[in-house]
């Protein structure tokens, strides 16, 4: 811990004094987006070793380490450099959407389909309900607080419409979190697959959702205009990401079929051309990930896991970079204004969704221990509900911006506590450290020389660590040469 | 990003990247070796191609907006190209080359370097390049620059020509001049500094960013030797060497100093610390080296503008200058060679001219530390490199063969090898 800490320091000094040579932050070449990148992936690594030395998640670290040094606290990242590196987030969700995608295997879930129609449901129903009637009822006092003028001077649907879109924002779970948090601690188990498999489910109903909400709100709010409805836009975009994800998936299937060669990096190549045409064709990176996993591990000759295997060396780096920015795009100067009613509706979303929860797994004859942890799956919250709100902003005017605020500060709130109550549940099931990793998770290739008659470095998240390997198993190792010369350019 | 270009740009960045990956197959390699002809011909030249194929306005893939978009990705890959040629230089392993080496890479690059100067300097000055500027230094000593490294030889294909111990030694060279133009380069960032009128720091002179690079060299050398010393498992280590490398090319960039430079000097502190398994860490790095160089010449083809008839010019004026010189380099090689380490001169001479790709990587660095200043002449200069390329591997040809034999094998076995690449295997 020491040891990241001064890490930690010596780098911050190091962006720091460099972040001095030009006024206002911008560089004189480039948009800084390398420095930034390198930067958040060594501080939130060295924040997460110390969380990890604190018993807490890395994650809850990467968070905090985009929190404080993210453009609203000490503005070493700046609002440019945070742009810029949105492409890279959207690289990492494909990338964690993938892995999640291949995790999933519709025959081996097939007996706990009813538990997980079941606790989705329930869970998304309660809070949808309750969140609903928060909302609703704040609308009535609204007036009496600046910060939710925007529920203040509407008529009864619109109320009620506004309330809708709240409830359904805030009823996002987070597929990002569920499979960082079971990454990092590598947990096994019925707890693991069915939180997976749930956040999963809800999200794309959420997405599907979210949908009809819109053109609620356009027949409320008649000022939007009607023929400006995202409904049609949303749907395409479900269907086209969904699509965009089959090919995708058909590729990679074809790709390992055929070449077999640098998996890891040609998956990583895709995941980049996604992200970077994926914004102007409206494709979630998402969903298409999602589809791509889900169709190679269950359609495709190709088992998903081959792909998990091959990609497992970039999950650190995606994570923490992910969640770090994540991290630093939060409005903590929104929250603050907000705070009080963020938490009371973080609060309620909470004991919502754990009371319906827990009753969709009591109907589906759920274990009772695992009846009991699987709600603190659904608490956290991250990325989509962080692009709804966004969403939410954008496309409702009048009073998008103020629920936006109030939206962000909820997400502030879930993207807190969400992961720490999760690993707890994962540690109270005893499924941590359950997950049987590949070579490249287990021992370090370049780590210090070890003293003589000293034990083997151990893996922080592993209770034994294999012995280090001799050298480094390469993701896809090219054959070397007889004397290990150089594999890029050039014989002539 | 314009939408009715989308489909396109998908399209075209999809199987730029897809062949990227393919480029660096290893069949591609063993075909290379077998015909004994550079990357920059078999994957090379098609992927320059394409790149400026890409950026022709009917087409629009690469556009200015996709460039830029990648702007980090490039900065990343000259990082990530500087920390493999650092890690090149164990003190440990370089004390094992036989010493005659020395003089001979002095002469080899320099050589070419002095009459690039004169002649491309010739060639500028016609095309209007004013005699008295800054400008003229800066490009002539950039062309300088790229004159002096030598592709890599296929030892497959040298050995039945000059031997194994002679072959090992021209690895050797090819390995080690690479050197003499990141220095090169360092120096012109150095003392051809972009305008620091938008800057807040104002140093007194060159010497003082000579410090400060080579004391970022220094310091990100140590914390990225410190994170990869730390890691617990591979995958850990490969996100400490992902963060450290784009912290070192991202702190250069942000600096205007050269990305490639810095992190050499940062990889050449990790390579002369203590680590168990350095060879392991250098695979690592080689794993992902070729297709960056591939999506380099991507990016490079679309900087390429062929229509510029200047760029013509100042090729074969670069080609002839670095082919005579790399000729004559070897005659005084051999002139200063008291030993028996050498081959002929011309065989030294064929071995040495092929142009390794550091130098699109040099010219590609350049042209990003100085965009907006006088771009034209850096592109005239970039062409000069790309299209030299091309033609010094026609040149090499011809002179193969029509120049006479090569001369048999040497009848004497190799010594032990020692290798800069391998030197920690080899002892």
């Amino acid at each position: 811990m020491i040891r990241a800490l001064i890490l930690l320091g010596l780098v911050v000094a190091l962006v720091f004094a460099a972040r001095s040579f030009v006024p206002g932050g911008a560089p004189l070449v480039g948009s800084g987006a390398a420095l930034a990148f390198g930067f958040l992936l060594i501080a939130a690594l060295q924040t997460g070793r110390i969380f990890h030395a604190l018993r807490l998640p890395h994650l809850t670290g990467f968070l905090l380490c985009g929190a404080v040094f993210g453009p609203q606290v000490l503005d070493l990242i700046t609002e440019p450099m945070l742009e810029d590196l949105g492409l890279v987030k959207k690289v990492a969700v494909g990338l964690i959407a993938l892995t999640a995608g291949c995790e999933l295997n519709f025959r081996a879930l097939r007996p706990r389909i009813k538990s997980i129609g079941f606790v989705a449901s329930f869970g998304m129903l309660a809070a949808g309900v309750a969140l609903f009637a928060l909302v609703f009822a704040l609308s009535a006092v609204a007036s009496r607080f600046p910060s939710l003028a925007f529920l203040a001077d509407l008529t009864l649907r619109q109320r009620v419409v506004v309330s809708l879109v709240c409830a359904n924002v805030l009823i996002a779970l987070s597929p990002a979190v569920v499979m960082g948090l079971l990454s990092e601690s590598h947990a096994a188990g019925p707890l693991s697959e069915l939180s997976l498999s749930i956040v999963v489910v809800a999200d794309l109903v959420v997405a599907v959702t979210f949908a009809f909400t819109d053109s609620a709100v356009r027949s409320a709010f008649p000022a939007l205009g009607t023929d400006a409805s995202v409904l049609g836009a949303l749907a395409v975009h479900i269907l086209g990401s969904m699509l965009a994800g089959v090919a995708v998936g058909a590729i990679f299937a074809v790709y390992i079929k055929r070449v077999a060669t640098r998996i890891g990096l040609f998956v990583f190549m895709v995941c980049f051309v996604v992200a970077e045409a994926g914004t102007a064709l409206h494709l979630d990176p998402l969903l298409v990930g999602l589809s791509a996993g889900l169709f190679l591990e269950n359609i495709s000759p190709v088992s998903g896991h081959e792909v998990i295997e091959h990609t497992e060396p970039a999950a650190m780096p995606t994570f923490a970079v992910f969640f770090s920015v994540i991290g630093a795009e939060i409005h903590l100067h929104a929250f603050v204004a907000i705070a009080p009613f963020a938490i009371a509706a973080a609060v309620v979303r909470a004991l919502s969704l754990t009371a319906g929860a827990r009753l969709g797994a009591k109907l589906a004859h759920l274990d009772p221990a695992l009846a009991k942890r699987i709600p603190l799956a659904m608490i956290p919250q991250a990325g989509i509900a962080l692009a709804l709100a966004g969403l939410v902003q954008k496309s409702f005017p009048p009073w998008g911006a103020g629920a936006a605020t109030f939206l962000l500060g909820t997400v502030v709130v879930n993207e807190s506590i969400g992961p720490l109550l999760f690993r707890w549940a994962l540690v109270s099931a005893g499924e941590v450290g359950k997950k049987v990793s590949s070579g490249l998770e287990e021992g370090p290739s370049h780590a210090a020389i070890p003293d003589a008659g000293s034990a083997p470095p151990t893996s922080p998240s592993t209770p034994s660590a294999a012995p280090p390997a001799a050298a480094t198993p390469s993701p896809d190792p090219a054959p070397a040469s007889p004397r290990g010369s150089r594999a890029g350019p050039a014989p002539t | 990003m314009p939408d009715d270009r989308l489909p396109r740009i998908v399209l075209g960045l999809a199987l730029a990247l897809g062949l990227a990956v393919l480029g660096a197959h290893p069949s591609i390699r063993a075909i290379e070796r077998r015909l004994g002809i550079t990357f920059l011909i078999t994957a090379g030249l098609p992927f320059l191609a394409m790149g400026a194929i890409f950026h022709l306005p009917a087409v629009g893939i690469l556009t200015g907006d996709v460039l830029r978009d990648l702007e980090p990705a490039f900065e990343f890959g000259l990082g990530w190209i500087g920390f493999v040629v650092g890690l090149e230089l164990d003190v440990r392993t370089l004390d094992k080359i036989p010493a005659s080496i020395a003089p001979v890479i002095a002469v080899e690059t320099l050589i070419p370097m002095l009459t690039t100067v004169a002649l491309c300097g010739l060639a500028l000055m016609n095309l209007g390049v004013p005699r008295l500027g800054a400008d003229l230094t800066r490009d002539l000593l950039l062309l300088a620059a790229c004159a002096a490294p030598s592709a890599a030889i296929s030892i497959e294909a040298w050995t039945p020509r000059v031997g194994a111990r002679h072959a090992r030694l021209l690895d050797d060279i090819t390995h080690l001049d690479e050197i003499v133009t990141l220095a090169m380069l360092g120096a012109i960032s150095i003392y051809f500094r972009p305008p620091d009128e938008a800057t807040l720091w104002r140093l007194p002179s060159p010497s003082a960013w000579l410090l400060v690079f080579l004391g970022l060299g220094v310091v990100l050398g140590i914390i990225t030797y410190v994170l990869v010393r730390n890691a617990k498992s591979a995958a850990e280590e490969l996100a400490m060497i992902l963060g450290a490398v784009a912290l070192s090319a991202g702190m250069a960039g942000y600096l205007s100093l050269s990305v490639p430079v810095v992190c050499t000097i940062a990889g050449a502190m990790l390579a002369n610390l203590p680590m168990r398994d350095k060879e392991g860490l250098r695979r690592t790095l080689r794993d992902v080296e070729r297709p960056l160089y591939l999506v380099f010449l991507i990016v490079a083809g679309a900087s390429w503008r062929p229509g510029e008839w200047q760029g013509w010019v100042l090729a074969p004026a670069f080609v002839l200058a670095r082919v005579a010189g790399k000729r004559l380099g070897a005659i005084a090689a051999l002139r200063l060679d008291k030993s028996d380490d050498l081959p002929s001169a011309r065989q030294l001479a064929l071995a040495l001219a092929p142009q390794s790709p550091i130098a699109v990587v040099a010219i590609m660095s350049a042209t990003t530390l100085y965009r907006g200043e006088h771009e034209a002449h850096l592109r005239w200069s970039l062409n000069a490199v790309i299209i030299g390329g091309v033609l010094t591997e026609i040149a090499v040809r011809i002179l193969e063969r029509f120049g006479g034999p090569l001369g048999p094998p040497e009848a004497r076995e190799p010594l032990a090898p020692v290798s800069v690449r391998s030197g920690e295997q080899a002892s």
